[in-house]
């Protein structure tokens, strides 16, 4: 039986109403329109529906879990991805871009060029504020793009990747008011010279992190820039 | 009709093997052939094919591509070339499997 394209519609409102990400809107849609033309009789389009659902899918559950499943598996999709990208530093010839890197920064260190330990954090603030920009304004592109559309799947795997750097980035920050609060507290208890490898070492502890952190949110940076070139196309 | 559990382990086997025979198809088109097949023996649920059609495009083994059709999105799958190559290596399994079976169980082969 063919629909019209009113039947069309509200089967497309019913659909909309049970799936949250556009990926299962459009493999459900598909399905339940396939399966409805080729009954012979449709006295009741709600009911149809409904049987569908429930047999196929498993009824509201059933799609919960569909959703559940699938975004488990991008999200496991989107982190390879990213651990990948990642490890890209590690290998050549992103080990020169590391090697380099490390090699300018550990000269201006040594002979105390700068004030290199501001210009890393500097760095690593503007990194930071940056990727948030970059988020936001594709952010804002995609969803005027894409306003009569449910939200990708791709975004739940996304927002946990930045929901992990942000974290991250909290964390250093509570770590380091820890060791100043540490440092000044304990100043009278502990000889200088104890001090300075307190110091030091929460110093090389933070710088490392940061590093990690940064080359973190590099990769998530390249990955949500494929993705979002892969999305505009849609 | 059934939504055999049985059929849970050889599911993707399955997919991959219609998709071998039939080059690309959708959803909906998949749980059609296999009811022809089994002559409406199996039923294969939506719930069950398309989490293990999701995950055998993660591992690389098919890719999707969309037509539009009567102005709605159709989702195709297809095999990748490494899906295509481990068709063969999946049956073989499969059979291991059913042989095992036969002997675990003691089942005789039924020829309709």
């Amino acid at each position: 039986m063919i629909l019209t394209k009113e039947q069309k519609a509200n089967i497309g409102v019913l659909v909309s109403n049970e799936v949250e990400y556009h990926e299962t809107y459009q493999e459900v849609y598909d399905h339940v329109i396939t399966s409805l033309e080729e009954k012979q009789d449709l006295a009741d389009l709600q009911r149809a529906y409904g049987n569908i659902l429930e047999d196929d899918f498993g009824g509201h559950y059933g799609i919960k879990m569909l959703e559940e499943n699938r975004r488990r598996i991008v999200r496991k999709e989107t982190f390879q991805k990213q651990k990948d990208q990642l490890y890209w530093f590690f290998k050549l010839p992103g080990l020169l871009v590391l090697i380099t890197f490390c090699s300018i920064y550990g000269y201006f260190y040594e002979h105390q060029l700068l004030n290199i330990n501001s210009v890393f954090s500097g760095s690593f603030i503007l990194l930071t504020i940056s990727s948030f920009i970059i988020m936001s304004i594709s952010n804002f592109i995609l969803r005027k793009k894409n306003r009569n559309r449910k939200p990708s799947i791709n975004n739940a795997s996304i927002k946990i990747m930045w929901r992990i750097t942000w974290k991250g980035y909290i964390y250093l920050v509570l770590f380091r008011v820890l060791c100043s609060f540490l440092y000044i507290q304990t100043s009278s208890i502990f000889k200088a010279d104890y001090h300075r490898v307190f110091i030091n070492i929460a110093a090389t502890i933070i710088d490392f992190a940061s590093f990690v952190l940064a080359l973190y949110l590099i990769a998530g940076l390249i990955v949500y820039k494929n993705e979002f070139k892969k999305r505009l196309a849609i | 009709m059934s939504t055999n559990p049985l059929l849970k382990g050889t599911l993707q086997t399955i997919i991959l093997k219609l998709l071998e025979d039939n080059s690309q198809m959708y959803g909906y088109e998949i749980t059609q052939k296999v009811k022809e097949i089994t002559a409406g023996e199996i039923k294969l649920t939506e719930g069950a094919l398309y989490p293990a059609l999701h995950k055998l495009e993660a591992e690389g083994l098919l890719e999707t591509f969309t037509e539009i059709v009567d102005n709605r999105v159709r989702k195709y799958y297809r095999l990748t070339e490494e899906g295509g190559n481990g068709v063969a290596s999946k049956l073989d399994e499969a059979q291991a499997f059913i042989d095992q079976l036969q002997l675990l169980l003691n089942l005789k082969p039924t020829t309709k």
